[in-house]
């Protein structure tokens, strides 16, 4: 479904060419639950935005659903990040001014549907993730937990191939943030989604069914 | 699955994306505005007030005749003095002159009139020759006008507003009435109909006219400065002024003497109205640009205020042509709802301006218009630069904390 292959990522520090990620093979699937764990500065965030289609990598080839990425321009990537990919982000990245059903339908209004359409599928992601009761709120009237839901609700409003989560639960207590997992795992239990997991925490790892470590810019995969 | 086609965002959601985003810098949006509302509103506030004006003088000389020709005398350097019309001569134009058809002459009098004791403010004397009734077109509504057989009578005749004044003091009908003025008595001999458009100089419906020779006795014998003439059937205007001026040079030798026509006077006005309206522009182009630049600081401000969102907004699919026409649009609507305060604000102070000189009021259709329009033009303008700035922003840069 996702495929990265032989991925490369190097940054010009001054004089030097810093080599993030050196050769980085991922076989994503249909319903996996996968964890990138890994030292802080070991280029998981970088993975993250090339994994995102936010970033480009130097060297290796992408593909989505066997299309390679390298040969499209922004606009083409803009859509097909629209399309294909879910955003979840340690400090929720909500816009504050609006709902909780605007901001689950932000995705669909750049993919053109109609307003009475956007706000349907908005309100369907919300009850998925368990707020369908709030939403008319404001993130400022909702908990942390509240609100990663509601950014659950945004990610996969747009039923993506895949979501992607900074340390979704990174600012959230232990209750919550297992709460917030149940929801990944019934997502990638019920539909094809996958759902990719940068995290610190051993714990939140542990319930992933993929377990990879990214270290001096290789990825290894916990065999069980 | 993947549709890299090109999705087009419905109006509504664009407009309440950018409404949103204006919500967000209230307070320093309304700062800014400030600017617009003031350079709009002065800029619509001078059309108007000069699209009245125009409109008003061409009234006044519509009501006067495209015929009627205005003459003067001016200062005379050789002989130092100003050379008047003879009295004599004046009476002897629309005779003497195949081209002018009737002519007559006026001269104001100072002072003050008053009846049974209490003082008529707005009268204005006027001591004038027989034919001024029929040059100005003003019409009796009873009795009769000035004669020049009425040799330094203390006969007058009233405008309709000075016979409603004596009314109000207690008159029964004005004809017989007599006025004060100059500490002599004046009979008043006929009444004038109301003028609706107010000519240039005193209005008719206030004046009060007194033969020429009487007049004399207080203004001295050359008192004549202004003479008003009417050309003659199918004879240009302009022939008639050049006939006029050429006859008094050769009858009244050293005299200074000039002589327009109705649509000279006009043109004249116009170039000076003209001038008014560009000077005024100037000051509202300024306030304008004043204006932008606050409105392109808020702009500028707002996007650096909202990487955040600029970035979860492209991360979540938006097009930097998304972006870059939501800021846009911020700023167009910005600007365009300062120029819609600015249309109120400049229609109220030129309904004021109006009021107060006493002009027939109208809303210019075309300043409103070009107002609104200018407005969106300069929200164009300043959200541009603040626009691109949004749309090129690297969206890791712009998610990151």
């Amino acid at each position: 479904m996702i495929r990265l292959e032989d991925i490369r990522k190097s940054y010009m520090v001054g004089p030097v060419d810093l080599e993030v990620l050196r050769g980085v093979t991922l076989e994503v699937r249909g319903g996996d639950l996968l964890s990138i764990m890994g030292p802080s500065g070991c280029g998981k965030s970088t993975l993250m935005n090339i994994l995102g289609l936010l970033d480009r990598p130097t060297g290796g080839r992408r593909l989505i659903e066997g299309r390679e990425i390298v040969t499209m321009d922004d606009d083409e990537i803009s859509a097909v990040r629209n399309a294909t990919i879910g955003f979840v982000f340690q400090s929720f990245h909500l816009l504050p001014r609006l709902s909780a059903a605007e901001n689950a339908g932000l995705p669909l209004i750049y993919r053109g549907l109609p307003e009475s359409q956007v706000r349907e599928r908005a309100l369907a992601a919300l009850e998925q993730v368990g707020m369908a009761d709030r939403a008319e709120h404001r993130p400022g009237q909702l908990s942390g937990g509240q609100q990663q839901r509601v950014a659950l609700a945004r990610a996969l409003v747009g039923e993506p191939l895949v979501i992607l989560a900074d340390e979704p639960t990174g600012a959230l207590d232990p209750d919550t943030a297992g709460e917030v997992m149940d929801t990944f795992e019934s997502l990638c239990a019920s539909s094809r989604m996958a759902v990719i997991i940068v995290t610190h925490s051993p714990e939140v790892s542990q319930r992933c069914g993929r377990r990879t470590r990214l270290d001096a810019g290789l990825l290894y995969e916990e065999t069980a | 699955m993947i549709r890299a086609g090109r999705a087009v965002i419905g109006p509504v959601a664009i407009f309440r994306e950018a409404a949103a985003g204006l919500t967000a810098v209230r307070s320093r949006s309304i700062l800014a505005l400030f600017g617009i509302v003031v350079g709009i509103g002065s800029v619509i506030a001078m059309i108007s007030v000069g699209e009245v004006v125009k409109e008003e003088s061409l009234k006044q000389f519509r009501a006067l005749g495209t015929d009627i020709v205005t003459a003067r005398t001016y200062y005379s350097r050789k002989r130092s003095r100003v050379i008047t019309m003879p009295l004599d001569v004046v009476l002897d134009v629309a005779t003497d002159l195949p081209e002018i058809a009737v002519a007559a002459a006026w001269s104001d009098v100072s002072g003050r009139a008053s009846y049974r004791g209490s003082p008529l403010d707005d009268a204005a004397m006027a001591g004038v020759t027989g034919s001024f009734a029929k040059v100005t077109g003003v019409a009796l509504a009873a009795g009769r006008f000035i004669s020049d057989l009425d040799f330094r009578q203390y006969f007058c005749v009233v405008g309709a507003g000075i016979a409603k004044a004596m009314g109000e003091r207690g008159g029964r009908d004005p004809l017989g009435e007599r006025l004060r003025m100059q500490g002599r008595l004046w009979t008043v001999i006929g009444v004038l109909e109301p003028v609706g458009v107010t000519r240039p100089g005193t209005s008719p419906n206030n004046a009060v006219y007194v033969p020429m020779t009487t007049s004399m006795l207080f203004n001295g014998k050359e008192s004549i400065g202004d003479l008003r003439a009417r050309a003659a059937r199918g004879v240009e205007p302009e022939r008639a002024a050049r006939a006029l001026v050429e006859w008094f040079k050769r009858r009244v030798p050293g005299i200074e003497f000039g002589a327009k026509t109705a649509e000279q006077l006009v043109r004249g006005m116009r170039r000076q109205s003209r001038l008014f309206t560009l000077l005024l522009a100037a000051v509202g182009a300024i306030s304008l640009i004043v204006g932008a630049v606050g409105i392109m600081n808020v702009m500028l401000l707002s996007v650096s205020e909202r990487r955040g969102e600029i970035g979860l907004r492209r991360a979540v699919g938006a097009r930097r042509r998304d972006i870059r026409r939501q800021f846009l649009l911020e700023s167009v609507m910005l600007c365009t709802a300062g120029g819609i305060l600015g249309i109120g604000a400049g229609t109220g102070v030129a309904w004021g301006i109006c009021s107060y000189a006493g002009w027939p009021f109208f809303l210019s259709i075309s300043a409103a218009l070009s107002g609104l329009a200018v407005s969106t033009g300069v929200g164009v303008f300043c959200g541009l630069y603040p626009a691109h700035r949004a749309a090129t922003l690297d969206p890791i840069e712009a998610l990151r904390k």
